[in-house]
């Protein structure tokens, strides 16, 4: 009588944890990408596999725009995770996001997710900035090799940049050339140089040959190449930036839970391949190499990027960049 | 005594009965919607404009520091410049190609018309950022048609400005926006009485004469009304000076810039003020032209107009009007050729495929669904609205019906942006009225963004249509209903179905609000299209593109067949 008590009771235990355990797997999440259409959509397909009764919802926007629609929404906004938004750009939102301790949290390194002890976001890919060259219209010895090349004559309006105070990596760059020389060196280089509001013209306009040099997120030198394109990406010798991006849960969403359970996979080794393999990022876990066609970090010359003081400045570096150049 | 007392009142009782209540309730729906989901994003707009960055909302302290930045900062002087530069010379080259073609096809004899009429409209209707792009293809540094033009060019030793600055976007938001003048101008050529211009000639007047004397000024409040949108629209477009202007910032961008990359709605709804103040300032200078004068258009007896028939000015007709039409289909035609292909490389495009057609039904069904279905209802309702408020403001002329006009025609000139976070600030998830998510938050966006163009068009139509008739129906007995029915709403159906047809048309490339107010289940065409540009996948946009040009071409040469006329009847701004 008493045993069967008991396994009655364990018997329900078990059975309650489970159906827990099968509520908090169904339902929905929605994920707020600020990653291309098709990673996204890889991400997704894969989870589902592992959780066939969780509906994934995506909502593609660039980050400033999701960053709009979550300062419009707080404090209930309407997704549950941010994917792939520029770490400065995270931690400008830091209240607003969930920590959690992630499952795979120790195999992430440290210098690549939020440093508090619970974190609030883990690293996504690393946007490392290259330049871009158009190989029909550079001869090898006129490429530039650092960021002060670049301010040489020869290349007066042979350069297109995105608008720092449009795009997120071109501050990352503006930024970049500040911390390196000062402002008036991003001044000189902007003199040469032409502006883009769309961060994406830089890398179609070089690979068309509209332009000689751009500078842009390294994978989408990457895809150019593999395009066959004649472009190659060139790093500075100074240093580039070692910035991240990363995801995060956001607080107050309408699926917290499921939310947890995508931070678990996206954290995980499977999903970092599976962004690797969609679009040539450079992903932050430490067992998958550099993209295809572009050279393992044990060639670039990293330069420490402080997001935080990056961050800080922002407002005030772009317009007075913005005031003086344009 | 006590009788006639009691019969008094019974007989006040029965006049209150009898007293029509119908439009009273019919006009208070209209109201009730506006104060709800119009005056709440423009006074937060107004506000927020007067409150430092970074302040959350509400009602104080005040302060200018805002607007400061336009007399301290390059930039933000900089901006206004170019915005002031921009929308003035676009509305003076919409001018000085779109009045003649309008004549040209109203009065000339020439083939195509209907066809002219339907391509006529095209430029409008393309998302702007795929319009833009095509262009840089076509005339950028490695453009496709560069280097034919400069060696034309080169011959009188000149050769053409480069595409990204103020010259590329002057020239694009041209051959974007010139269709409202063409249009317009087209309606307003129709409709001159021609008895005017026959008298005139029998008076021995010269062709140039009665042109200069009669025509001319007998069409300018069209072509005013024309220009007002121009300007309108040249002022508020982000996408062309975004992908154009990299380092020549207009209002828009730089609102942008305010919101999505500071979150400093203040400071953006400051810039928006400034750019509602000077397009109200345009909407008076225009009225106040036209005003000047007395006009009569139309008339109760009409006889046709005669086209001229010569062979010489249907040359000249027939090659002008196919010429603006190529040049400014350029960007249509280069996205259909773009379409078959997987990329435009540095010789032209690369790789024939059919896969980004092929693909659409897998990836684009659900957006194609829904941006039919949102364009539909919101057209539908932007019609009921803008009808009934267009009634209400011209035939019951109530006070502050300047207010009305000026509060329907306001979220026309803030930014998408703007409006669409009024919005989910309004009506969010804890809010007593959550929307967030939902194909309603968009709707409401989208109807109060695009009722005027019903409104302006229901209001010219009304401006034109005598009283008379009305209150004779209204004298022989007929109810309020009833003569709204069968009196006022067939004469102004034209300029119902002409304005719904834009909105209509401009709601299927909508991009700036519903990006900011879409969920998953409410996604629409543009918001495919730019994730397709945004990704570098141009041969899938473009695709996508044509298809959103082919459903609004359909749409409108059905309408036009339908009609036998011009969608542009009217949209006077008298």
């Amino acid at each position: 009588m008493k045993r069967s008590m008991l396994t009655l009771i364990v018997l329900t235990l078990v059975l309650s944890l489970a159906s827990t355990a099968v509520l908090a797997q169904s339902g929905r999440v929605a994920i707020w990408s600020a990653a291309s259409e098709e990673e996204a959509q890889a991400l997704a397909e894969e989870f589902r596999t592992l959780y066939p009764n969780i509906i994934v919802d995506i909502i593609r926007a660039g980050s400033g725009e999701l960053i709009t629609r979550l300062m419009a929404e707080s404090p209930r906004p309407s997704g549950d995770i941010l994917l792939g938004i520029a770490k400065e750009s995270l931690d400008a939102v830091y209240d607003s996001l969930v920590p959690y301790k992630a499952k795979n949290h120790d195999e992430i390194p440290a210098t690549v997710r939020d440093n508090a002890e619970i974190p609030a976001y883990y690293g996504f890919s690393m946007p490392l900035q290259a330049f871009m060259i158009n190989t029909d219209l550079l001869k090898p010895e006129d490429y530039p090799l650092s960021w002060d090349d670049l301010t040489d004559e020869k290349y007066r309006g042979e350069i297109i940049l995105a608008n720092p105070a449009l795009s997120g990596s071109a501050y990352a760059q503006l930024y970049m050339m500040y911390d390196l020389y000062g402002f008036d060196f991003a001044v000189d280089v902007a003199k040469n140089a032409v502006f883009t509001a769309s961060s994406t013209m830089v890398p179609e306009s070089v690979a068309r040959g509209e332009y000689a040099i751009g500078i842009t997120g390294e994978s989408n030198i990457a895809q150019h190449i593999t395009d066959g394109s004649p472009v190659i990406a060139i790093y500075p010798e100074e240093g580039t930036g070692a910035r991240f991006d990363g995801s995060a849960i956001l607080k107050g969403g309408p699926n917290t839970e499921n939310a947890k359970l995508f931070m678990d996979y996206l954290t995980s080794e499977q999903a970092y391949r599976t962004i690797y393999e969609t679009r040539s990022r450079r992903v932050v876990h430490p067992a998958i190499p550099g993209p295809g066609p572009l050279p393992g970090l044990d060639e670039i010359v990293l330069r420490e990027y402080d997001a935080n003081e990056a961050a800080e400045i922002r407002e005030d570096l772009t317009m007075r960049f913005s005031d003086k150049v344009f | 005594m006590a009788m006639k007392a009691k019969e008094e009142k019974r007989g006040r009782l029965s006049r209150v009965l009898q007293k029509d209540f119908t439009p009273y309730l019919v006009f208070s729906i209209p109201l009730i919607f506006l104060v709800i989901f119009l005056v709440w994003p423009l006074l937060t707009t107004l506000v927020r404009a007067f409150l430092p960055a970074g302040r959350t909302f509400s009602l104080g302290p005040f302060s200018l520091a805002n607007f400061e930045r336009f007399s301290t900062s390059n930039l933000y002087q900089g901006s206004l410049r170019n915005s002031f530069i921009i929308s003035f010379s676009v509305v003076f080259f919409t001018l000085l190609i779109g009045v003649p073609m309008g004549y040209f096809v109203a009065r000339v004899k020439m083939p195509f018309k209907r066809l002219i009429l339907s391509l006529g409209i095209l430029p409008v209707i393309m998302p702007s950022f795929v319009g833009a792009f095509s262009w840089v293809l076509l005339l950028g540094r490695q453009g496709f048609a560069r280097s034919y033009i400069n060696m034309f060019l080169g011959m009188f030793g000149m050769e053409l400005p480069s595409i990204y600055g103020l010259f590329g976007i002057i020239f694009t938001m041209t051959l974007t926006y010139y269709p409202f003048v063409f249009l317009l101008s087209y309606g307003a050529f129709e409709a001159v009485n021609p008895l005017l211009e026959e008298a005139a000639m029998l008076m021995g007047a010269k062709r140039k004469r009665i042109l200069r004397t009669i025509t001319l000024p007998l069409v300018i409040p069209s072509v005013g009304a024309g220009a007002i949108l121009v300007f309108i629209r040249a002022m508020g477009n982000f996408g062309i000076p975004a992908m154009l202007g990299g380092d020549q910032y207009v209002l828009p961008t730089l609102i942008y810039f305010r919101v999505n990359g500071f979150w400093d709605i203040n400071g953006a709804s400051a810039i928006a003020l400034v750019s509602v103040a000077i397009t109200g300032g345009a909407l008076l200078l225009q009225k106040f032209i036209i005003s000047k004068r007395e006009y009569e258009t139309i008339s109760a007896s009409r006889s046709e107009n005669e086209l001229h028939s010569h062979p010489v000015i249907r040359i000249v007709a027939t090659v002008y009007c196919g010429i603006i039409l190529l040049v400014s289909l350029a960007p249509q035609i280069t996205m259909f050729v773009m379409s078959f292909f997987t990329r435009w490389g540095s010789s032209g495009p690369e790789g024939f495929t059919l896969a980004n057609y092929t693909r659409i039904p897998t990836i684009a069904s659900r957006p194609i669904l829904n941006s039919l279905f949102l364009a539909t209802t919101a057209s539908l309702l932007c019609a009921i609205l803008g009808c009934l408020i267009a009634y209400i403001t011209e035939r019951r002329r109530p006070k502050g019906a300047i207010i009305l006009d000026l509060a329907i025609m306001a979220p026309f000139i803030l930014p998408g942006t703007v409006v669409s976070v009024a919005l989910i600030s309004g009506f969010g998830g804890d809010s007593w009225l959550p929307l967030t998510g939902t194909f309603a938050i968009i709707l409401v966006a989208y109807v109060i963004r695009r009722t005027p163009y019903v409104f302006r068009s229901v209001v010219a139509s009304l401006s034109q249509l005598d009283p008379t008739l009305e209150e004779a129906s209204m004298i022989a007995g007929a109810s309020w209903l009833y003569t709204f029915r069968r009196v006022s709403f067939p004469l102004i159906l034209p300029g119902i179905i002409s304005g719904t047809i834009l909105t209509f048309a401009t709601l299927l490339q909508e991009l700036s609000t519903t990006i900011l107010l879409y969920s998953s289940g409410t996604r629409t065409l543009p918001i495919q299209i730019w994730g397709a540009v945004a990704d570098g996948k141009f041969g899938e946009a473009s695709a996508l593109s044509t298809l959103l040009v082919l459903v609004v071409f359909i749409v409108v040469y059905g309408m036009n067949r339908f009609l036998g006329q011009s969608i542009s009847s009217s949209f006077k701004t008298g």
